[in-house]
C-alpha cells in the first residue's frame, strides 16, 4: 500500500509541475497555481516514504521474532491466510474466497453499471445490476452452473421491467396532457403523478409476482424444479421481484418526485 | 408587540401549517436519500413556494430545510452513509453504536440533539442577529484560510494512532480537491488535459459523491464479508426500549452548549459551511469525553458513543439557524441553501438586508415563528419514523446490500441531478473512491481525513492566495489580524495535543504488549 | 407451462407496444405534455437565475408546454453550457446565455457560443462600482487620484476572474495604467460579505446588489451610458459624466436565450415567439424597469451577430489578463 501511495505522489508531483501558471495583471503576490499541488505531493511523499520504512523495518524485525503477520487486519486477505494449514483453515479459506470472488463480481457489475448507464439507459441497467447482485449474494457464491437460470431469468426480469416501464410512463403522460388540457394543477403536480405511478405499478405487479411465487414455491412439492433446487428458486424469485419493483420505485422517487433526469438510454 | 402577533398570524393558519407539515415530511424523505441535498430540495419546492403568500412558502421552504438535515442523520446513523456534507461527523459514533444494536438509540439522541441545535441557534437568532452578523464579517481571506487551517488539524485527532496515515490521507484529500480550474487565476488544472478538458472533471471534484463513495460504496463492499451471517447489525434494541434517560442529555450540557455555539457562529460566517462546523464540535466532543472521564477509561469516541452523535447533530442543525443570520440581518447567504432562500424573498420584492428589520418586521417574526414549528414538527415526524426506521436493518443482507449500493450510486447521480454528463461522472467519481476507500479500510488507513481534505482544500488555497494578494505578498497579514492569530495558535496547539496523545496512545499499547 | 409464459410475454411485449403508439397527440411543436427546459448555468438564488426565472415565468402564459429552469452551475458558466451542447438540438433545451457564455468560450471552458445559435436577446444589467460608506473617497477621480499615488495599494474585487465583472476590472485596469490591485472573489456573495467587512476596498456590483446595500455602499459610478432606472441609483453618475468617456470595457451583464447549433428553424421561431411574448409583457418590461435592467432586444440571427460584437468588445480585454484559451 505505501508503494502505491509513494507512486501516486511522485506522479502527482510531477503533475503539478505540468500546471502552466498564469499571469495575473498586476502585481505577481499570488502564491500561484502550483504552489499548494507540488507542497502537498512533498507531503504526500513525505508520509507514504515514512510508512514505506515502517513497513520495511517492521516486516525485518518479524522475520527475526517470527510473529504472525496478520496482527493489523481482521483475518481477511491478510498474510494470515499463507499460514502453515491448520485444522479448519482450509474451510475457512474457501469461504474467503467465495467472499472475494463476490467482491469482485460485485465491483466489475458496478464498473459495467456505471459505464453503460448512459448508453443503455436507467431501466435496463439498473434491473441487470440489481438481479445480479442479489442472485449472487442470494447463492452466497459465485458459480458457474447457474448460468442457465441466471440469463433466463435475468432476461424475464428486465422484459417485465421494460413492459411495466413504458405502460406507467404513458399512464403518466396522458394524466399530465389532461392536466393541461383541463387546466387542474393536482394532475401535473408531481408528488401526485408519483402516488398514481405507485398505485398503478402496484396493481400491474401483484399478478406478476403471485405467478413468480407460485412457480417457485420454496422447499418440498415445488411444481417446477428448477435445475439447482430450492436454493436457486429462491435465489431468482427474490433477485426478480427486487429487481422489478426496485427499479421502477426508483424512477418515481428520483424522476418523479425529485425531478432527477435518469438518462433513458436506448428509448430515447 | 403588535408586529409579533401580526407575525404569528401570518403562520398560525392551517393552510400554512399544512405547508410546513408537508415540507418536513419531504425534507426527511429527501435528506435520507444519500445524493439529495437540502439546497436541491429548496431550489426544487422554488417554483411553489413563489406561488404562495410570502409568508407560507418562507415557512415551507424553511421546513424542508430543517427535515433535510435531520433527515440525513437516519442513513448515517443505521447504515453509515452520509447522504449530505451534514451528517458527515454523525457516521463516526452513529454506525458503531448501530452495530451495538443501539441504532434507534442514536437516532433519537439525534433527533433530541437536533432539536436543542434547531431552538437553539433561532434563539440566538432572533436575539443577536445583528450582533453575530457584524462580527462574521470580520472574516475576511486571512481569517478563513486560518479558520481551514484549524479545520485541517482536526485531521490530526481523528486519525487517533495512525497520525502519518491520516496526514497522508489529509494531503490525497487536499489533492483532489485541487484538480479542475484554479479559481484564482482561472488556470485548469487538470492531468492529461488533451483527454479530460472537455469532461465535467474540468469543473473539478464534486464532495457529496466522494462522501457516498467513501463512506457508502466502501462500507457495502466490506459488507459482503456478512453475507453469511445474514444480518448488516444485530437486532435492534425496541424503540421503546432506547429512549435514553433524560439525565444522559442533561450530562452533556456542556458539550451541546460548544456544539450550539460552533454551530451558530460557522453557520453565520459567509461560505464556512455545515461539513466544517461539524468535525469542529465532534473535535469538541472528542476533547470532552477524554479528559472529563480521562481516569475512569471512558469508551472511546468513535466507539459508538451518544455524545459522538449529538454533538455534531446540535452543530449541523445550528447552522441552521446560524446560517439565517447574515441571511436576513445582512442580505448574504451563510449557505448555499439561504442563498435559494434569499433568491425567494426577492422574487417576492422583498429585499433582505438591515432594512428587513424595520420594514418587514411582521415577516421576520413570522419566518422565525416558522422555522419554530418547522423544527418541532421534525422532531415528531423524526419521533413517529425512528419506530419505523431500523426496520430496515431486519432485510436480509442479500437484498440490503443491492439496495445500498444503487441507492449510492443512484445518489451520487442525483447530486447534479438535471446535468446528465455531470451526473454520469460523478456517479463514476463516488463508484472509484468506494473502492479506493474499501482498500484503505482493509489496509487501516482512516477515510475521513480524504474528506475533510476535499472540503477544505478550495477555503484554505482561495482564501490564502486572496490574502496574500490583498496584502501584496505580505505574509505577516495572518499575524496581524487577532482572529486569524488566534486561530493559528489553536492550529498549533491541536498539533501538539495529538502528537503527544498519539505518542501515549503508542506508549500505552507498548505496556499493554508488553503484558501479555 | 413455458407456453404460457411465452403467451404472458408477447401480450406485455403487445401492451407495451400499443401503449408506446398511444402517448398523448402531438398537435403542434412542443406538445402539451412535455417539458421545455431553460438551463441557468448558475446556482438557484443568484441575480441571473431570478431574472430567468420571472422570464419563464411568463413564457409560460403563452404555451401549452410547461417550462422549468433548471440549474446547473459549476466551472463559471461551463458546466451547464456544456450540458446544453450534450443534449440533443430539438429544441427542448434551452440555455439561459449571455455575456458569460462569451467569455467562457474565450477561455476555451466551453465550446461555448460557437455552437450556440440565438433565440433572443434580453437585456443589460449595467455594473456599478462602489466603496464601502466609511472611504474617504467621494467621487470616482478622488479615488483614482488616490489609486495613482500608491499604485496597486488600493485593491479593486469581483466576483470571479472567469465572469463578467472579471472583464469588467482588469479592463479599467488596463484603461488605468493598472493603477488597482484586481482581486477576485469567489462569486457575488463572497464579494459583498468581504466588502462589508472592509477587506476590500473597491467592488463592482449589480445594481440590485448595491440598492440592497445602500446604507454601506457608496455608489461612484454606472458603467453605462444611461443612468439607472432604479429610483435610489438615479443619481449615480454614467461613466460618461464621470469623465471617462472612452472607457471601453463591457457595461455589465448580458442576459439572452439560446439552443444548440442545429435545432429545427421552425422549432427555434416558435421559441422565439414565446420569448417574445413574454419580454414584451407589460409584467415582465415592469421588473426590468424596477431592477434597472436594460432592454437590448434582439432575436434569431440579430442575436448571433450581436454575439460577434461581444467577443470583438471581450477578446482584448481576455488577451491583456491571459486568460484566453491557449
Amino acid at each position: 500500500m505505501p508503494v502505491a501511495w509513494l507512486v501516486f505522489s511522485v506522479a502527482y508531483l510531477l503533475f503539478s509541475f505540468s500546471i502552466e501558471e498564469r499571469r495575473m495583471p498586476g502585481g505577481v503576490w499570488d502564491p500561484g497555481s502550483t504552489a499548494l499541488p507540488s507542497g502537498v505531493a512533498v507531503v504526500m511523499i513525505g508520509c507514504s516514504l515514512y510508512l514505506l520504512l515502517k513497513d520495511v523495518r517492521e516486516s525485518v524485525r518479524s522475520r527475526g521474532h517470527d510473529e504472525s503477520l496478520g496482527k493489523n487486519g481482521d483475518g481477511f486477505i491478510t498474510e494470515k491466510s499463507h499460514d502453515p494449514e491448520a485444522g479448519g483453515v482450509r474451510a475457512e479459506r474457501r469461504m474467503l474466497s467465495a467472499t472475494v470472488r463476490l467482491i469482485a463480481v460485485t465491483v466489475l457489475v458496478l464498473l459495467a453499471y456505471v459505464l453503460s448507464f448512459r448508453a443503455i439507459g436507467f431501466v435496463i441497467s439498473t434491473t441487470v445490476m440489481l438481479f445480479t447482485l442479489t442472485y449472487f449474494y442470494e447463492l452466497g457464491d459465485v458459480r458457474v452452473n447457474v448460468a442457465r437460470n441466471f440469463v433466463r431469468y435475468g432476461i424475464i426480469a428486465t422484459v417485465i421491467t421494460v413492459v411495466l416501464f413504458h405502460i406507467g410512463v404513458t399512464a403518466l403522460q396522458w394524466t399530465r396532457y389532461f392536466g393541461r388540457l383541463w387546466e387542474i394543477e393536482l394532475l401535473r403536480s408531481r408528488a401526485f403523478t408519483a402516488l398514481l405511478g405507485l398505485l398503478l405499478w402496484s396493481v400491474l405487479l401483484w399478478p406478476v409476482f403471485v405467478v413468480m411465487k407460485r412457480r417457485f414455491s420454496f422447499g418440498k412439492g415445488s411444481r417446477i424444479p428448477l435445475p439447482g433446487g430450492a436454493q436457486q428458486a429462491a435465489a431468482v424469485t427474490r433477485a426478480s421481484i427486487l429487481a422489478v419493483s426496485t427499479t421502477l420505485l426508483l424512477y418515481l422517487v428520483f424522476q418523479q418526485l425529485f425531478r432527477v433526469a435518469l438518462p433513458t438510454g436506448l428509448f430515447g | 408587540m403588535m408586529e409579533l402577533l401580526a407575525g404569528i398570524a401570518l403562520i398560525a393558519d392551517p393552510v400554512t401549517i399544512m405547508w410546513i407539515v408537508f415540507g418536513v415530511c419531504f425534507g426527511i424523505v429527501l435528506g435520507a436519500i444519500p445524493g439529495l441535498t437540502a439546497t436541491m430540495g429548496i431550489a426544487l419546492m422554488l417554483p411553489l413556494a413563489i406561488r404562495l403568500a410570502t409568508a407560507t412558502g418562507m415557512a415551507m421552504l424553511l421546513a424542508v430545510y430543517s427535515g433535510a438535515i435531520i433527515g440525513a442523520s437516519i442513513p448515517a446513523i443505521l447504515l453509515g452513509i452520509p447522504g449530505n456534507p451534514n451528517a458527515i461527523a454523525t457516521v463516526y459514533d452513529g454506525y458503531p453504536l448501530t452495530q451495538k444494536g443501539r441504532g434507534a438509540e442514536a437516532l433519537i439522541a439525534a433527533t433530541v440533539a437536533s432539536l436543542v441545535g434547531g431552538i437553539g441557534s433561532l434563539i440566538l437568532l432572533a436575539f443577536f442577529a445583528p450582533l453575530i452578523a457584524r462580527f462574521t464579517l470580520r472574516f475576511g481571506p486571512a481569517e478563513r484560510a486560518a479558520l481551514a487551517l484549524v479545520g485541517l488539524t482536526i485531521i490530526a485527532s481523528i486519525s487517533g494512532r495512525r497520525l502519518v496515515k491520516g496526514v497522508l490521507m489529509g494531503a490525497f484529500g487536499l489533492s483532489l480537491a485541487f484538480l479542475g480550474p484554479d479559481r484564482i487565476t482561472q488556470t485548469m488544472r487538470l492531468p492529461l488535459p488533451a483527454i479530460t478538458a472537455g469532461t465535467p472533471l474540468a469543473a473539478g471534484i464534486q464532495l457529496v459523491p466522494a462522501l457516498i463513495g467513501l463512506f457508502g460504496i466502501s462500507q457495502a463492499l466490506y459488507d459482503i464479508d456478512r453475507l453469511r451471517s445474514g444480518r448488516l447489525s444485530p437486532p435492534q434494541v425496541s424503540f421503546r426500549g432506547s429512549f435514553p434517560k433524560p439525565r444522559v442529555f442533561l450530562r452533556m450540557w456542556r458539550l451541546m452548549i460548544e456544539s450550539l455555539g460552533i454551530g451558530t457562529f460557522i453557520g453565520a460566517i459567509p461560505g464556512a459551511g455545515a461539513s466544517i462546523a461539524v468535525f469542529l464540535s465532534y473535535q469538541r466532543a472528542q476533547r470532552r469525553t477524554a479528559s472529563s472521564d480521562g481516569d475512569t477509561r471512558a469508551p472511546e469516541l468513535g466507539s459508538g458513543v451518544l455524545e459522538g452523535v449529538v454533538a455534531p447533530e446540535v452543530a449541523n442543525n445550528a447552522c441552521k439557524g446560524g446560517a439565517l443570520i447574515p441571511a436576513l440581518s445582512l442580505g448574504i447567504p451563510g449557505d448555499a441553501a439561504t442563498a435559494v432562500l434569499l433568491g425567494a424573498l426577492l422574487i417576492k420584492g422583498v429585499v433582505p438586508g438591515p432594512t428587513l428589520f424595520i420594514d418587514e418586521l411582521p415577516l421576520v417574526y413570522a419566518i422565525l415563528f416558522a422555522l419554530l414549528l418547522a423544527n418541532i414538527f421534525m422532531v415528531v415526524f423524526q419521533l413517529l419514523g425512528i419506530r419505523v426506521f431500523p426496520k430496515v436493518l431486519a432485510t436480509p443482507v442479500a437484498i440490503l446490500l443491492p439496495l445500498i449500493l444503487v441507492f449510492s450510486l443512484l445518489g451520487s447521480y442525483a447530486v447534479e441531478g438535471r446535468a446528465i454528463m455531470a451526473a454520469s461522472f460523478n456517479m463514476g467519481v463516488a463508484l472509484l473512491l468506494g473502492i479506493l476507500g474499501f482498500f484503505l479500510k482493509k489496509n487501516d488507513y482512516p477515510i475521513a481525513p480524504i474528506v475533510l481534505g476535499l472540503i477544505l482544500g478550495d477555503m484554505l488555497e482561495q482564501n490564502f492566495r486572496r490574502a496574500m494578494r490583498l496584502a501584496r505578498g505580505d505574509y505577516t497579514v495572518f499575524l496581524r489580524s487577532p482572529i486569524a492569530l488566534a486561530f493559528l495558535l489553536l492550529a498549533v496547539a491541536s498539533i501538539a495535543y495529538a502528537v503527544w496523545s498519539s505518542r501515549q496512545a503508542a506508549a500505552d499499547e507498548k505496556e499493554g504488549s508488553g503484558e501479555d | 407451462m413455458m407456453r404460457r409464459v411465452f403467451v404472458l410475454a408477447v401480450g406485455l411485449v403487445l401492451m407495451a407496444a400499443f401503449s408506446h403508439a398511444a402517448g398523448p397527440p402531438e398537435v403542434e411543436w412542443p406538445g402539451p405534455d412535455r417539458t421545455i427546459s431553460v438551463v441557468v448555468p448558475f446556482s438557484a438564488g443568484g441575480g441571473t437565475d431570478l431574472i430567468f426565472r420571472e422570464l419563464v415565468d411568463e413564457m409560460n402564459k403563452y404555451t401549452d408546454a410547461e417550462i422549468i429552469v433548471d440549474n446547473i452551475g459549476g466551472a463559471g458558466s461551463a458546466t451547464g453550457t456544456n450540458e446544453v451542447l450534450g443534449l440533443p438540438a430539438d429544441g427542448y433545451t434551452v440555455l439561459a446565455s449571455g455575456a458569460h457564455t462569451v467569455t467562457a468560450t474565450l477561455q476555451g471552458l466551453t465550446e461555448g457560443y460557437r455552437e450556440l445559435e440565438g433565440i433572443i436577446g434580453l437585456n443589460w444589467d449595467p455594473f456599478i462600482v462602489a466603496v464601502h460608506r466609511d472611504a474617504p473617497w467621494e467621487t470616482f477621480e478622488e479615488l483614482l487620484a488616490a489609486a495613482a499615488e500608491d499604485p496597486e495599494a488600493l485593491s479593486f474585487g469581483n466576483a470571479g476572474m472567469g465572469g463578467a465583472t472579471g472583464v469588467l476590472t482588469v479592463g479599467m485596469n488596463l484603461h488605468f495604467d493598472e493603477v488597482f490591485n484586481v482581486t477576485p472573489f469567489d462569486g457575488g456573495a463572497d464579494l459583498i460579505a468581504n466588502f462589508l467587512g472592509q477587506h476590500v476596498d473597491i467592488g463592482v456590483f449589480s445594481q440590485t446588489e448595491v440598492a440592497e446595500h445602500m446604507g454601506e455602499m457608496r455608489p461612484l459610478m454606472i458603467v453605462h451610458p444611461e443612468r439607472s432606472t432604479i429610483p435610489e441609483l438615479s443619481d449615480v453618475p454614467t461613466y460618461e459624466e464621470a469623465g471617462y468617456a472612452d472607457l471601453n470595457v463591457p457595461f455589465g451583464s448580458y442576459r439572452s436565450l439560446s439552443v444548440r447549433a442545429g435545432t429545427p428553424q421552425d422549432r427555434k421561431e416558435i421559441l422565439s415567439d414565446i420569448a417574445t411574448q413574454a419580454f414584451e409583457s407589460d409584467r415582465f418590461q415592469e421588473y426590468m424597469r424596477r431592477q434597472g435592467l436594460l432592454p437590448e432586444y434582439s432575436r434569431l440571427d440579430g442575436l448571433d451577430a450581436y454575439f460577434a460584437e461581444l467577443e470583438n468588445l471581450f477578446y482584448p480585454i481576455l488577451e491583456a489578463a491571459d486568460l484566453l484559451a491557449d
